[in-house]
């Protein structure tokens, strides 16, 4: 009798355990929500560029992949958000997402960006709680995770200074005006860290930071003259920059940027 | 007249019943379901050969494409295996959608769109392949006994799915000169802007009926935001690689719904 139990215990202790490993891992979740923000800043940066710059060759390739990757990522979320427990959180980004669809494919007005990019700005605040929601459980199995999200607020800082200078050059609203310093200060923050994280380890993204802090100096200069009008050299170097970060984090791809 | 009025409808009445009684409904029912999807996988597939032939996106849409294929064909496996004996006509139909769609995969599979003669019969065999699947979707319908509203539900689950896959093969075909063949055998239509509209009105219908259910409701506010913008994309004239992602999602997002809606017989 006794025997016959322990076998139904151990039975019951493999079905457990079985069921814990069938468990997916969130990080790539975790990613999606990550690129997520930092492709619909891109996209902001692209929409606020089309109003002042329309002409400008690179705008409209660049917002054609902003659009593609937040879409594909917004699909990806949505495709492995079940069982999480986020369910809703993730409905009222849907929302706020396809509200933003509404507008993504015409040129907007001054006053239509403000709402646009206070749209981005929800959604994003939103993903942040998901994100926070995730590394809590992730923490444990990835001690790499403050890197992983590094890699992706820097990203998006970077967009948000390009935000950042036009807002504060242009007259959008007042409210927007802030953006530039906030994100500037942001953006070194990040970089700081980075920097300090990277100290004395090796390997191949180190040659790659001296470059992304060399890039980020020259951007930073170009952000603080306004006498250059550098406005379309800050959109290629805020996509250059961003180029650089995302292959110091990803060094085994050599040129294919997502 | 009362008396033969009566007579007639009581006829009718048990013709149902008995046809119920001989055969598995649940049989029946599962069929019937694998039947819709292939349905709806004829125009994607449709699809999938205009996205190919035009290089969109060509590493995926080959990959999409061979996948979807699969999938169709495991569809017809399965009709053809629960098909029930006993009913010659179903079996006959059966059959004859087997051989008409396999005879259209072979022109899917061969026909090149600079080949003018080979894009008319890959277009002729989808008519057929539709006609012969319409035509044994109205027998299963008459088999299960399926009342008006019902059916009207089920069409609007699956057609506003058909209406994308043409609303955008239309957009794609536009300016191409082997476009004439797929209007004349009813795939494409006009620059797809009406096509997509008539998809959206056929999702607003679905609200009223499967809008009470939570997760339903999720789903189908995201397939409509979906059309929405393909609707905008296609009247700004959008440069459909860039769509092309999001339409591919909306390809999942489809698939996930008509699990949900077969699962539990939700259309029911």
């Amino acid at each position: 009798m006794l025997n016959k139990m322990r076998h139904i215990f151990f039975i019951f202790i493999i079905f457990l355990s079985s069921l814990w490993s069938q468990e997916k891992d969130p990080l790539p979740l975790y990613e999606s929500i990550l690129e997520m923000q930092v492709a619909s800043y891109r996209l902001s940066r692209d929409k606020l560029y089309e109003i002042y710059f329309p002409d400008f060759e690179l705008i409209q390739p660049d917002m054609g992949q902003a659009i593609t990757i937040s879409e594909q990522t917004i699909g990806n979320i949505l495709e492995s958000i079940e069982g999480t427990g986020m369910e809703e959180q993730f409905g009222a980004v849907e929302d706020i997402w396809n509200n933003m669809r509404l507008g993504m494919l015409n040129p907007l007005s001054e006053k239509e960006f403000v709402k646009f990019y206070y749209d981005c700005k929800t959604m994003d605040q939103l993903l942040s709680v998901m994100a926070d929601t995730l590394e809590e459980r992730l923490v444990k199995t990835h001690p790499d995770i403050r890197d992983i999200r590094l890699k992706y607020e820097i990203r998006k800082a970077v967009y948000l200074t390009n935000i950042g200078y036009i807002t504060a050059h242009y007259p959008l609203s007042q409210s927007l005006k802030g953006i530039l310093r906030e994100s500037v200060g942001k953006a070194k923050a990040y970089l700081n860290e980075i920097r300090r994280r990277k100290a004395g380890t090796a390997g191949a993204s180190v040659p790659m930071l001296a470059q992304v802090l060399n890039d980020w100096n020259f951007y930073y200069f170009n952000l603080h003259n306004v006498l250059f009008s550098p406005e379309k050299t800050l959109f290629s170097m805020a996509n250059t920059l961003n180029l650089h970060i995302y292959l110091m984090f990803n060094p085994a791809k050599t040129t294919a940027y997502r | 007249m009362k008396k033969i009025l009566f007579t007639v409808l009581f006829i009718g009445w048990a013709g149902t019943r008995v046809l119920h009684a001989q055969y598995d409904v649940n049989q029946l029912t599962v069929l019937y379901e694998q039947s819709l999807e292939a349905r709806a996988y004829t125009d994607r597939l449709m699809l999938d050969w205009i996205l190919k032939e035009q290089a969109i996106n060509p590493v995926d849409t080959r990959k999409k494409w061979k996948a979807d294929r699969q999938h169709f064909l495991a569809l017809l496996d399965t009709i053809s295996n629960k098909v029930p004996s006993q009913s010659d006509e179903l079996v006959k139909q059966a059959e004859k959608l087997r051989r008409k769609s396999e005879m259209w995969m072979q022109w899917l599979i061969n026909a090149e769109s600079n080949k003018s003669s080979q894009v008319k019969q890959l277009a002729k065999w989808y008519k057929i392949t539709v006609d012969a699947e319409e035509q044994f979707i109205r027998t299963l319908q008459k088999y299960l006994g399926m009342d008006e509203q019902t059916l009207s539900h089920i069409d609007n689950a699956l057609r506003f799915y058909s209406d994308a896959q043409r609303a955008f093969g239309s957009y794609l075909l536009q300016h191409k000169a082997y476009r004439s063949a797929f209007v004349s055998k009813g795939f494409a239509e006009g620059n797809g802007s009406d096509l997509f509209d008539k998809a959206l009105s056929r999702v607003k219908k679905l609200f009223e009926v499967y809008g009470k259910d939570p997760g339903m409701r999720r789903q189908l506010k995201s397939l409509y935001a979906d059309l929405v913008f393909f609707k905008q994309a296609v009247d700004r004239r959008y440069d459909p690689r860039v769509f092309y992602t999001s339409f591919d999602k909306f390809n999942r997002k489809f698939d996930r719904f008509v699990q949900d809606l077969f699962k539990n017989n939700k259309w029911i």
